[in-house]
């Protein structure tokens, strides 16, 4: 029982974060005016769904095509960054640029081992709110598939200089980059405030 | 009058900012993090091979059922705090929901309201303080139960001194109590198996990990799913942009 009183929403659906890492990947269903972040969102949706699904490439060429699709549609360096917290003041460049190498790679292994069980399913793009002037909230409603039951799913899309990105997302309240910062951060402070350990720890996460 | 007590008693302890920023709130973390060891092996030892041996021998459709019961059974509590909140269509569609799930639907067992579209509004003490602007004070991990907070501890407490049965005297009302609380600790176990592997396999820190989880989720219940723009921290805060 000792975990079982938090977690309210989470717990009740089967899939919890695996669901959480399945909206980056999926098929849009509606065409609408929207904004330029719910277009964004809409469109890269369906390039995700199609590199899952296609099904004349083999494991390796799908992780690449993939990799290189995170490559293009989330900002990377920007959420390695936030990830760091108080541990990125400060940071040199290349401790850094070692920990956003290590980190993408985790993340990318993690989405990876878990999407490859889905296919079939549907996101309908609801809305937007602006937090701040090139930083919106787009939300969408994920459906059908190997889903129970219909999955809100909020995207967080930074514009700058015109060019758009994901820099985080959120079900059932949890945003993934607010709950990788607590992780990554703790690990750091458990360590002696040292990146580079994170950096290791991460390197072989990835390669297990 | 009862509200009023409330914030005098609990303003001094938690203060005033309701639904902080889902962030480390942990000046306990000597005491936490060796409480959380201890829940952690409990439950490998105790509740993780209880449901999982409920998970195999009972079919899916029960297990349904099971969770849809315990779920009607919240209702009293669901609609005391739906209006200590001054939630009227979530008092109302409680009250609908337990009036034809426990009918049509047998004792709760199935949930013919959820087709109706009468959807469930769950809400705990805890969550009203937090309405009511009490603050969550630090993070804390109780023993046996897991993540909390002093508010949500209270509302904890509240909830269960208020619930009917407890109260209620009859004969083997002590052995009734001690089932459905041991019932609901085996199907909410069961619920999360494959949500808490998935945690402990990728979790970077799993104390840390179960922290956020906790006050995120807490806070997107008192919020009822409610974007909080305000809460969501700024990612240029450690930039060198």
């Amino acid at each position: 029982m000792n975990k079982l009183l938090f977690l309210p929403v989470a717990i009740k659906t089967k899939y919890g974060l695996i669901a959480l890492c399945l909206s980056l990947f999926l098929w849009p269903t509606i065409v609408s005016a929207g904004t330029d972040e719910e277009g964004f969102v809409r469109i890269n949706a369906a390039a995700g769904l199609a590199i899952l699904s296609d099904k004349s490439l083999d494991e390796a060429q799908r992780t690449d095509k993939f990799e290189q699709f995170i490559d293009q549609v989330v900002d990377v360096r920007k959420v390695a960054r936030f990830v760091l917290g108080k541990y990125a003041r400060g940071v040199e460049a290349q401790v850094f640029s070692n920990f956003q190498d290590a980190f993408t790679g985790y993340a990318k292994s993690i989405y990876q081992d878990n999407l490859s069980k889905y296919g079939g399913e549907s996101i309908v793009v609801t809305g937007s709110i602006d937090r701040k002037p090139g930083d919106a909230i787009v939300e969408t409603i994920i459906s059908r598939g190997a889903l129970d039951k219909p999955l809100k799913v909020r995207w967080r899309v930074r514009t700058k200089d015109g060019v758009s990105k994901i820099i985080d997302l959120e079900a059932f309240g949890v945003w993934l980059a607010v709950q990788q910062r607590s992780e990554i951060t703790a690990y750091i402070a458990n360590n002696g405030g040292s990146v580079a350990a994170a950096t290791t720890m991460l390197q072989q996460r990835a390669n297990n | 009058m009862f509200r009023i007590l409330f914030l005098v008693i609990l303003t001094p302890v938690f203060g005033l900012s309701s639904c902080a920023k889902p962030d480390s709130n942990d000046p306990w973390a000597s005491y936490n993090h060796p409480m959380f060891n201890s829940n952690l092996a409990l439950d490998e030892a105790i509740f993780e091979p209880v449901a999982k041996g409920y998970e195999k021998i009972t079919p899916d459709p029960v297990r349904t059922g099971i969770n849809n019961a315990l779920s009607n059974l919240r209702a009293p509590t669901d609609l005391m705090n739906n209006i200590l909140q001054g939630h009227a269509d979530g008092a109302l569609a409680t009250i609908a929901r337990f009036g034809v799930n426990s009918t049509i639907g047998i004792g709760g067992i199935f949930d013919p309201a959820a087709d109706m579209g009468i959807k469930a509004h769950q809400e705990d003490f805890g969550q009203t303080l937090a309405v009511w602007g009490v603050g969550s004070g630090p993070y804390l991990v109780l023993p046996f139960f897991g993540p909390s907070n002093p508010r949500d501890t209270t509302g904890l407490v509240f909830d269960a001194v208020t619930y009917p049965l407890f109260f209620m005297n009859y004969a083997g009302a002590t052995i009734v109590q001690i089932g459905r609380v041991s019932v609901i600790a085996v199907d909410r176990r069961a619920g999360a198996i494959e949500l808490l592997d998935n945690l402990q396999v990728n979790s970077l820190d799993e104390y840390a990990s179960y922290r956020s989880l906790y006050e995120q989720s807490r806070s997107d219940a008192i919020h009822n799913g409610k974007l909080q723009l305000d809460n969501l921290p700024d990612f240029d805060e450690f930039d060198d942009e």
